[in-house]
This record gives C-alpha cells, sequence and structure tokens, in this order.
C-alpha cells in the first residue's frame, strides 16, 4: 500500500468513526462517543477531514487546536441562527478534547435555551460555570451565569435569575467592569418578582449610562421598558423616551419584541386594528426568524386575524446531557425545577390573552 | 461555682435554664422576668431558683455574671440598667439589630467595664465542633453550602415582634443566617460576601418593602478560591402534606472528602462517621462553662467572641447591598 492509499484507507475509517461517534452524541451517550474518539478515532486531523467532506470544514488558522476550530465554527453557526450546525460542531467539540470546555458547554446552554430544553440548558450552563470556576476564569464564569440566569427568567424562577445576573457582576476580575448591559437583566428579574419601581430605576440607569450611543442593548431596554409599563398600568411614560432616542435598527428580534408591546398595548386599550398593525410591523421583523421568538409573532398575528396559528419550530438535534457535577455549590440552581418543554405554554396559547402572556418565556 | 442570673424567661431562656444542669463550672440561681406568667412557668420546675420582677432586684445575689435572652429591641432602652450591675453578660446572638447598635453596646459596655461574651451555639454542638476538626487535616475546602431552613410558615409570624424590621432588625438573615455565618467563619475563617438575595414573604426584594422582613436569605461569598453559599429560610421545602420541613444541614467539598454535617452526626463520602444527639443542651451547657470560665481566669480573647462583629459587619453589608439601587 503506498502512502496515499494508506491515508485513505484511514480517512475512510476516520469517517465511518465519525458517523459511529454522531450517533453515539445524538443517543445523549456522550461517554460511549468520547471512548469511541479514543480509541477508534486516530486524530482529530480525521474528523477534520471528515467534517470538510461534508462541505462544514470552517476556514480558521491551521495551527488553532482542533476541538477551538470546532467551538469556533459552533459559535459561528449559533450566529446565525443555525442551531443544528452548531450543536454538531460543540458536541464534536466537546468529543474531541479531554479538558474543560466552556465555550462549547455555554454554546450548548444557549441552543437549549433558544430550543426550549431548558432543564438540560441550566445543566450545560452549570458545566461552563463549573469549568471556568476550577481555571479561575472570571469572565468565563461571568458569561455562564448571564446565561444560567436568562434560563431561569424563562423558565419562572426570578429570585434564582437575579441571583445569577447579581453573582454574574461581581465575578469579573478587577479592572473589568459590569455593564449597563447587567442592569438591564437585573430589571427583567425585577419585573418578573413584581419589583417594578427598582426595576425602573435599574433600566433607566441603563439607559442613561449608555449615553447617546444608539447601542444595539438600547432597544432591549426600551422593550423590557415598555413590558414594565404594560405591567404597572402607568402606559406612555416611555412614550417620549422612545421617540428622543434612536436605537439599533438591525436587531430585529428586539424590534420585534417591542411591536410585540405596543400590539399588546393596543390589545389593552381595544384597539384591534392598531394590534393587528403592531404584530404584522413584528412579523415582517422577524420573518425569516425560525426560532421560537419568530414564532410567538406569527402566532400573535394569526390569532389576532383570525387566521390558523403557523406551524412550530423544529430543531434538527438530539439534546444531551452533561457529565454529573459533584459540585455543591451549583446544586441549588440544579434542584431548580425546569422543563425540557419550555415553550409548551406558547404551544397551548388558544387566544391573544394566553399567547401576549407568553412574553416572559423570553428573555424580555 | 460562677454564680449567674438571668434576664428573660422566653424560649431561649428556659432552654439555658435546662442546659444550666449540665453545666460544670455555672450556676443560674436567679431569674428575671416582668412577665407573670413567664415566671410561674418555671417556678415548678426550678423550686431553687429565685424569681425577680426588676433588673435592679437582681443586684441583691452578688452574681458573678447574667445571661440574656431577649427580643431583639429589648436591649437597648434596658442596656444603661443592665450595665449598672457591673458583672460580665452572656447575651442571646444577635450582638444587635445592627452594626451602629452592636457597636454603640460594645462601648457601652466597655465604659462600664462589663464584658461582653455573645451566645451562639452552634459552634459549640459536637457535630460541628467534629466537623472543624476533620477539616483541619483534610486538604483544601473548595465550596461549602450551608442551610438552616426553620419550617415555620412564612406568612404565619404577622402581629409578632418578629415580623418588623424595626423590633427584630432582621429576619432571615439576621435570625439564622447568622448561625450560619458564624459556622461558617468557625470552619474557614471570614470570607468576602458577593451576592446577597434577600425576598420577603410575598417574593419581593427586601428594598421594595423596606419595613418588612426578609424570610428567605441566599448569601454567597468566596474566601480565596474558596466559595460559600448560605442559605436561611423562615419557611423551607414542603412535605406532602403541605407544611414547611425544618431542616439544617452544612456541606463541605474538599479536594478529596465531601461532608455531610447537621446536628445528628458527620457523614464523610457518604459514610457516617461521626453520631451525636440533635439537642442543644450540651451545646449550651459549654458555653454557659465557657462563660463562666472567661469569668474566672478574665479570658475575653477567645476566637467566638471577637467573630461576632465580622458576623455583623458581614450581615449590614448584604441589607444595605439590598437597599441599594443596584
Amino acid at each position: 500500500m503506498n502512502r496515499s492509499e494508506d491515508q485513505g484507507a484511514k480517512m475512510e475509517t476516520g469517517v465511518s468513526n465519525v458517523a459511529k461517534l454522531m450517533l453515539h452524541l445524538q443517543a445523549n451517550d456522550a461517554k460511549g462517543a468520547k471512548q469511541l474518539f479514543k480509541t477508534k478515532v486516530d486524530s482529530p486531523w480525521e474528523l477534520a477531514w471528515a467534517l470538510a467532506r461534508l462541505g462544514r470544514e470552517p476556514s480558521l488558522p491551521p495551527t488553532m487546536p482542533f476541538g477551538m476550530k470546532l467551538t469556533v465554527a459552533g459559535w459561528r453557526a449559533f450566529k446565525g441562527d443555525d442551531f443544528a450546525l452548531a450543536h454538531e460542531k460543540f458536541a464534536l467539540a466537546l468529543a474531541t478534547t479531554t479538558c474543560d470546555f466552556p465555550w462549547c458547554s455555554l454554546g450548548l446552554a444557549r441552543i437549549y435555551t433558544n430550543s426550549g430544553s431548558w432543564a438540560l440548558a441550566r445543566d450545560w450552563a452549570v458545566t461552563a460555570f463549573s469549568s471556568a470556576q476550577r481555571a479561575h476564569d472570571g469572565v468565563m464564569m461571568s458569561r455562564a451565569l448571564g446565561a444560567l440566569g436568562e434560563i431561569f427568567l424563562r423558565g419562572g424562577h426570578p429570585k434564582n435569575a437575579w441571583e445569577c445576573f447579581d453573582l454574574s457582576s461581581k465575578v469579573l476580575p478587577a479592572g473589568v467592569a459590569s455593564s449597563p448591559r447587567q442592569f438591564g437583566y437585573l430589571a427583567s428579574a425585577l419585573m418578573r418578582t413584581g419589583d417594578l419601581s427598582r426595576a425602573r430605576q435599574l433600566l433607566m440607569s441603563a439607559i442613561h449610562l449608555t449615553g447617546k450611543s444608539s447601542s444595539a442593548d438600547l432597544a432591549y431596554y426600551f422593550v423590557r421598558l415598555l413590558f414594565l409599563e404594560l405591567q404597572s398600568g402607568q402606559v406612555g411614560l416611555s412614550d417620549d423616551l422612545l421617540a428622543s432616542r434612536s436605537y439599533d435598527q438591525k436587531r430585529p428580534r428586539a424590534l420585534g419584541f417591542l411591536a410585540a408591546g405596543k400590539a399588546l398595548r393596543a390589545y389593552q386599550g381595544g384597539k384591534h386594528e392598531r394590534v393587528v398593525s403592531h404584530l404584522r410591523q413584528g412579523s415582517d421583523l422577524l420573518e425569516t426568524d425560525r426560532s421560537w421568538a419568530g414564532h410567538w409573532l406569527k402566532k400573535l398575528l394569526a390569532f389576532a386575524e383570525d387566521r390558523e396559528p403557523p406551524a412550530e419550530p423544529r430543531f434538527e438535534f438530539t439534546p444531551f446531557a452533561p457529565p454529573a457535577q459533584d459540585s455543591i455549590l451549583v446544586a441549588p440552581w440544579q434542584e431548580t425545577k425546569l422543563s425540557n418543554q419550555g415553550f409548551a405554554a406558547l404551544s397551548q396559547a388558544d387566544n391573544l390573552d394566553e399567547g401576549f402572556a407568553c412574553w416572559r418565556l423570553f428573555f424580555i | 461555682m460562677i454564680r449567674l442570673g438571668i434576664i428573660g424567661l422566653g424560649k431561649q431562656g428556659r432552654e439555658h435554664l435546662a442546659a444550666a444542669s449540665g453545666a460544670s463550672l455555672a450556676n443560674i440561681v436567679v431569674a428575671q422576668d416582668i412577665v407573670e406568667d413567664a415566671r410561674d412557668a418555671v417556678a415548678a420546675d426550678y423550686p431553687s431558683l429565685e424569681l425577680v420582677t426588676s433588673i435592679a432586684d437582681l443586684s441583691r445575689f452578688q452574681l458573678d455574671g447574667l445571661v440574656m435572652a431577649l427580643p431583639h429591641h429589648c436591649y437597648e432602652d434596658i442596656w444603661p440598667q443592665v450595665l449598672s450591675l457591673g458583672v460580665p453578660i452572656l447575651k442571646e446572638k444577635p450582638l444587635g439589630r445592627n452594626l451602629e447598635e452592636v457597636n454603640h453596646f460594645l462601648q457601652m459596655a466597655e465604659e462600664a467595664n462589663c464584658s461582653l461574651q455573645t451566645a451562639i451555639q452552634r459552634r459549640a454542638h459536637p457535630s460541628y465542633i467534629e466537623l472543624e476538626k476533620r477539616l483541619r487535616n483534610k486538604g483544601r475546602v473548595k465550596e461549602i453550602r450551608a442551610r438552616l431552613h426553620l419550617g415555620f410558615d412564612p406568612q404565619g409570624s404577622s402581629g409578632s415582634w418578629r415580623a418588623e424590621r424595626k423590633t427584630a432588625g432582621g429576619g432571615a438573615l439576621l435570625d439564622c443566617g447568622y448561625h450560619l455565618i458564624d459556622l461558617v467563619h468557625f470552619l474557614i475563617g471570614r470570607f468576602e460576601l458577593l451576592s446577597s438575595g434577600l425576598w420577603d414573604s410575598d417574593g419581593h426584594m427586601l428594598a421594595t418593602f423596606p419595613a418588612r422582613i426578609e424570610t428567605e436569605a441566599r448569601l454567597v461569598g468566596r474566601q480565596g478560591n474558596t466559595w460559600i453559599v448560605i442559605e436561611s429560610l423562615v419557611g423551607g421545602r414542603k412535605d406532602e402534606e403541605g407544611r414547611y420541613q425544618k431542616f439544617e444541614s452544612v456541606e463541605v467539598l474538599t479536594d478529596q472528602h465531601k461532608f455531610v454535617a447537621n446536628r445528628e452526626g458527620l457523614v464523610c463520602n457518604g459514610e457516617p462517621v461521626f453520631r451525636c444527639r440533635r439537642d442543644w443542651d450540651v451545646a449550651m451547657a459549654a458555653q454557659l462553662d465557657s462563660f463562666a470560665s472567661n469569668i474566672q481566669n478574665d479570658t475575653w480573647h477567645a476566637q467566638e467572641h471577637w467573630d461576632q462583629i465580622p458576623i455583623m459587619k458581614l450581615i449590614d453589608q448584604a441589607y444595605l447591598g439590598s437597599f441599594a439601587a443596584s
């Protein structure tokens, strides 16, 4: 056998084992996947080759460790809302590395947050936090805690959410300042505990600290402010503020939520035409959004127009759990009950009342 | 034998009386309470105990020290009169309703030349003493999770002095969180507070209704690379019939061991390694003896004495953090 034939045979073996690896991962058998990789797949290069054959090789510096390349590719896919591809990359990255890889765990946590597998999302966020904790990586701990806070927020545990958001700003290393964004997160938690005046203080602080720039975050602060006012019954207080500040128009999801808030305000005021118009605007903004956020807007519009609701988002991956953690620090978070059908309330919503009430399932 | 008097015959005062029978260095000879029913309630059980109505009456008994077990708000008015007796004081925790009051009490006691010790029992309980002993030789402590759930209905204390911030000074944190912070200090030393979540019985953050007390307190702290979680609840988990459950546990994770301690004993890596009675009498008797020993030998430098101020500082920090806009 000459050199190229030898290489080809290895490649074929690699493809076959990579396929097996994927099956292990899809069957929630992370242990089996890791074992297979260690014993059967000769090198990360084989996996890279297999992925290249599938047209999925990320163009990254050749010196970058393979697991890291996959992780980067996973985050690229996540940012492009391709959750299935991101899932595949993160799962493979975890299988190819023997060390803690908090970025992968965090990536899976974010994917599962978006798909509604909130118990698993929590478990992966906790894994990311524990990895970062072992590495004394304050910035990563902060990110993981932020992700964890979002999961608790969506899952109806605002006190846990508040704790995670609060901690996420406290674990940052000296010299790394917490941002107005943190105030926005804390406000989200307090909106759900009913501490509305304090939530408002935090949001106004966040808006003013953002200065005169048209920060991408500003749109989210306005979304929260609008929903806060809808909760408190003090409708219209923020109108002048919204009109006076420019915010990033490239944030369709935030703008979609803003439209949903305006539609809810119109709905509470019995102005049906405005409800439809705001929802149509929001729905158009999220036309290509295949996530549950896009579905929410489209389903609300369908209710408002008395049409059949659209089909629900489908995610082409099989979620899997991380290895168990022996940490007692994270135990309170792990003991908190969360669903893996996080968007069930939206699935079951049968009218506009029930549909609008689902705003709490999102990071608003 | 050191002769002690006790002020206050409520639940805690009666526990001190019961524990005194197990103390080898101290004897409680007189008890004061302005409430007749409270005096009557102990008269039958302690026939040799003298019972008096006023603090001034205590001066007739040639006391070596005083034990004080009163509701938190009662000390403020009587403190000068108590100090005028000129004897060392064992005061039930907390040392004060807030750090300012602690400093005020300490300063007045110093001026009156009265030594002041805080009664805090958990670090004198056999199971926690055993835990501390084992931790000394078991490698680096990585994490501690300390929990105390009182098992009361969080909505049920309205009307009591404990339900008002003005009288109680605080709720779950000052009441049972104090014990847990003290235990952590006892086990590993002082730590830095990172986050404090203090919530009232309606699930609101403490700052929203400042006059209320917190029925749920969760603190996260750090000492170097050691992480600490403290959870104190007026309520707790509910059983199948919807009743709140009492619960107490201190879990400690070291490099190689996981300890779980409560007042019934100690478990290491899943194996029971120490058992004891959960009652307080042994711990409280030990505390009375420690107080008596301090009186006899004029030794007021023990760690348990000086740990109280850092506890109050940490609690004050948690309250201030909760009241301030983040």
